[in-house]
């Protein structure tokens, strides 16, 4: 009976913290707005747990890869001693301490700055890759509008074209903020409806 | 007459919650005909997810995996429902691969994506009658920043045999770097994002990509639940509607009434 | 079927073939029966038996089949780089090395080439919001951006942050990001180095550190700043000293300012934290990429955002018009680094669309002399 009652009472739950934090916006009852902050607290202190979630999964994700050894077990164990270092410099120093800053700056920032200039050189092969896989006219289209939008962004001494830059204008104010806006908002009929099968119980991915 | 006092955000947002809530029930328990095929309704042709089925057949015959990875937008918020979406096609992925070779791996960005991961996988399997092939493992925190998510999803794909990685949840133009990286191992991509910016780089880094709500559509084509089917063309008639809005709405402010 | 041992009959003619025969030697038929006796022979362990069943032609076809993967099961067979594949390894060091060279050699010529880019309306508007800011107002500075992105958003916010102290404000840093408050120290100590002024903290800036939750967190935090953030991020206290003593909610900052690449964000900090601003304006810095989805919340006249600067050229615009002055200013050689940098860009892509144009020709010609339709 526990066993039935307890996938009942789950949902129960869900549905009602949902329905209250929801509710919050239109109505202004005291008692209401007092549960709703509530709610949002716990929801953001879950959030944060969430993080030390991940670190953990994480950790034993690479630990298991060191202790069976499996190719690549030699980056696990560089990827540890690296978290164990980082974790007591920032414990100490705080996360605006001197020392955790110089691990910011000198460690994570290049790491990511050198993924995302990776983008530049792998977007322009994606393109020979997309004519190969998709020759048709909106490929044409993709391609010209970005180097249409490269060209404009900038001024060249001697080679300054009014009619490229007003076109371009024109290009990000009309279509393309027009498309955004389409796109959007089908993401947002897509958000609401995902949120609203949770509360209606229709969804229960907290269920096993 | 001004309308915009009783067009407020609010006002307008109750109304179509309440609308879509009604709009969902009536295709939900709506009495279907005897001639009528049970519960199906007619979803256009999505390549992409095309592309998917086909994959889980070629990953079956071959003994390689699919690896699906839900993003780091985590469960909250605008994001959490493109992660929750990639969750959904995650249970029926699992279910048809639980006796395969290879099963599935599944990636996130986020500790609780990642816990309802591994229970998606967990409930899947037993429902398939393989609990015992179940592994936690499965589900993995490939980083938690999404710079740092992207390089272990690579390397989480790279270090498995893999037939196809699906890209479903909440991802930014990072994304394409792992598109990438499954490309030069010769793995399909299929990818769909709730950002803008990661959906325009994916167009051109992905095999297939779907773009804007199509990938909110995963659930019912991938028919995950018949609620999903009901909720899909619930939205479908909510879209109607928003078009007739945006239209009524241009024509009155033309008319000086708004 | 056979007659004798070391014979086999051939159904069509009658002809009797070698057991080792796959065709019969007199019409060419197949000769499956006998074919499947030597192909049963070879599994160890199994009798060979005579198969007396009559094989269909469909049947004949999927025992040579068999037969052909049986002969090579155990072979490790070579397998090349897919010809789909092959030749964007060329591509990809040709293009790291281009753009490499090239900023390289614009970073080393040291001569600002191209012309500065103007302030947009949207911009003036967001450099008036600043010019409105009195001594010692506070300012709720947001960063959060992804490390990776730090390139174009130091160049963007730079100039503002500048402008913001030039003016003697208060700015409050805040991140819904983990890395956001290193982060955060990392862009006004580098600012720091460019004015030539040391800033400190609390003296000057105050650094509030990680808020958790996402939009929940935010909320929250609109709604009882001093109660969710209570501390520092190096763990003092917070809201003790002026100007923050005052502070009981999002709408006694002078100024709220959105710094982040990610559209999601930026709607996030608008929809939640914008019904409690009650008329303070909000602010965004906002990476290029991220400018169509929210150019609406700024033209729209709703009132949600009051200004927006966007991209590296608004980051340098904004900064070639303010009063204030950097030290060290190389706006003028990153400027011409960057838009150096699109042009070459730009040329890429099309020289990318044309070998790809290339590569399918040469595709599709390959695909006729095999005799495979297109």
């Amino acid at each position: 009976m526990t066993q039935r009652r307890f996938p009942i009472f789950l949902l129960i739950l869900a549905v009602a913290g949902g329905g209250i934090v929801l509710m919050g916006y239109w109505v202004d009852l005291p008692a209401l707005v007092a549960v709703r902050n509530v709610l949002l607290r716990w929801a953001a202190t879950l959030t944060g747990v969430a993080v030390l979630l991940g670190i953990l999964n994480l950790l034993t994700v690479h630990w298991l890869k060191i202790i069976q050894p499996r190719e690549g077990g030699v980056y696990s164990l560089v990827m540890l001693i690296a978290f164990v270092i980082t974790f007591l410099v920032v414990a100490v120093d705080t996360p605006t301490g001197s020392w955790s800053v110089w691990i910011f700056r000198y460690i994570q920032l290049p790491v990511e700055t050198s993924l995302l200039a990776i983008l530049a050189v792998l977007l322009v092969v994606a393109v020979a890759r997309l004519v190969v896989r998709r020759p048709d006219s909106f490929t044409l289209l993709f391609i010209g509008t970005a180097i249409l939008f490269l060209v404009a962004a900038t001024y060249l001494p001697g080679f300054d074209i009014p009619v490229v830059r007003s076109l371009r204008d024109w290009i990000v104010q009309v279509p393309v903020v027009a498309g955004a806006r389409g796109l959007l908002l089908g993401i947002g009929l897509g958000v609401v409806a995902t949120g609203l099968r949770i509360l209606l119980g229709a969804d229960r991915p907290y269920e096993r | 007459m001004n309308l915009a006092n009783w067009l407020s955000p609010p006002v307008l947002g109750l109304a179509l919650l309440l609308i879509y809530t009604l709009l969902f029930l009536f295709f939900r328990y709506r009495p279907i005909k005897k001639s009528q095929p049970s519960g199906l309704l007619s979803i256009r042709e999505l390549a992409p997810l095309d592309q998917l089925i086909k994959s889980l057949g070629r990953a079956l015959e071959s003994g390689k995996g699919i690896h699906l990875s839900s993003g780091s937008g985590g469960v909250n918020g605008i994001r959490g429902a493109s992660g929750l979406t990639g969750l959904m096609m995650l249970a029926r992925i699992a279910r048809k691969s639980a006796k395969n070779d290879k099963p599935p791996l599944a990636t996130s960005g986020d500790g609780i994506l990642n816990a309802l991961a591994q229970d998606t996988l967990y409930q899947s399997y037993t429902a398939a009658g393989s609990r015992r092939n179940f592994d936690p493992s499965q589900g993995q925190v490939a980083g938690i920043t999404p710079f740092s998510y992207a390089a272990g999803a690579m390397l989480a794909a790279a270090d498995q045999p893999l037939k196809a990685n699906l890209l479903a949840g909440h991802f930014g133009p990072e994304a394409a770097l792992i598109a990438e990286a499954a490309d030069r191992s010769a793995q399909l991509t299929i990818a769909g994002s709730d950002n803008l910016p990661a959906q325009a780089t994916l167009l051109a880094a992905a095999d297939e990509v779907l773009i804007g709500e199509e990938l909110f559509a995963g659930g019912a084509y991938l028919q995950a639940n018949p609620a999903h089917q009901a909720s899909l063309a619930a939205q479908d008639a909510l879209r109607w509607l928003i078009i007739l809005l945006i239209l009524a709405g241009f024509t009155l402010k033309l008319l000086g009434m708004l | 079927m056979s007659d004798e041992d070391d014979q086999v009959t051939c159904a069509e003619c009658g002809f009797e073939n070698p057991l080792e025969a796959e065709r019969c030697q007199n019409c060419g038929a197949d000769l499956p029966a006998a074919f499947a006796e030597n192909l049963l022979a070879q599994v160890p362990g199994q009798e060979p038996f005579i198969n007396k069943a009559r094989i269909t032609p469909a049947q004949q076809v999927h025992l040579r089949l068999l037969g052909e993967m049986l002969a090579v099961e155990g072979q490790a067979l070579l397998l090349g780089i897919s010809p789909r594949r092959a030749g964007y390894t060329t591509l990809r060091i040709g293009t790291s090395l281009v753009l490499f060279l090239v900023l390289l050699f614009s970073l080393l010529a040291n001569k600002p080439v191209f012309t500065h880019p103007s302030l947009t309306s949207e911009a003036l508007e967001a450099r008036q919001l600043v010019y409105a800011l009195t001594p010692g107002a506070p300012v709720l500075f947001v960063v959060d951006y992804q490390p990776g992105f730090s390139g174009e958003m130091t160049r963007l916010g730079q100039g503002v942050l500048a402008h913001i102290l030039a003016q003697r404000a208060y700015p409050v840093f805040l991140s819904t990001h983990p890395t956001g408050p290193a982060q955060a120290e990392v862009f006004i100590t580098d600012l720091g180095i460019n004015t030539g002024i040391a800033y400190l903290t609390p003296d000057q800036y105050l650094n509030l550190g990680y808020l958790p939750g996402g939009p929940s967190g935010l909320l929250s935090f609109s709604q009882a700043p001093q109660q969710v953030m209570p501390l520092t991020a190096d763990g003092n206290s917070a809201w003790q000293d002026p100007p923050l003593q005052t502070i009981q909610s999002l709408s006694d900052f002078s100024l709220v300012l959105v710094m982040t690449e990610d559209p999601d964000t930026a709607r996030t900090w608008i929809e939640q934290a914008g019904p409690q601003l009650q008329g303070k304006p909000l602010m965004l810095l906002l990476s290029a990429q991220a400018e169509p989805s929210l150019r609406p919340y700024l033209e729209s006249g709703s009132g949600q955002v009051q200004g927006m600067v966007s991209g590296v050229s608004g980051g340098v615009a904004y900064q070639d018009s303010a009063v204030f002055t950097l030290q060290s200013d190389t706006s003028g050689i990153t400027w011409s680094a960057y838009s150096l940098g699109l042009w070459v860009g730009a040329i890429l892509l099309l020289l990318a669309g044309l070998y790809g144009v290339f590569r399918l020709v040469r595709e599709q010609e390959n695909e006729l002399s095999r005799g495979d339709k297109p």
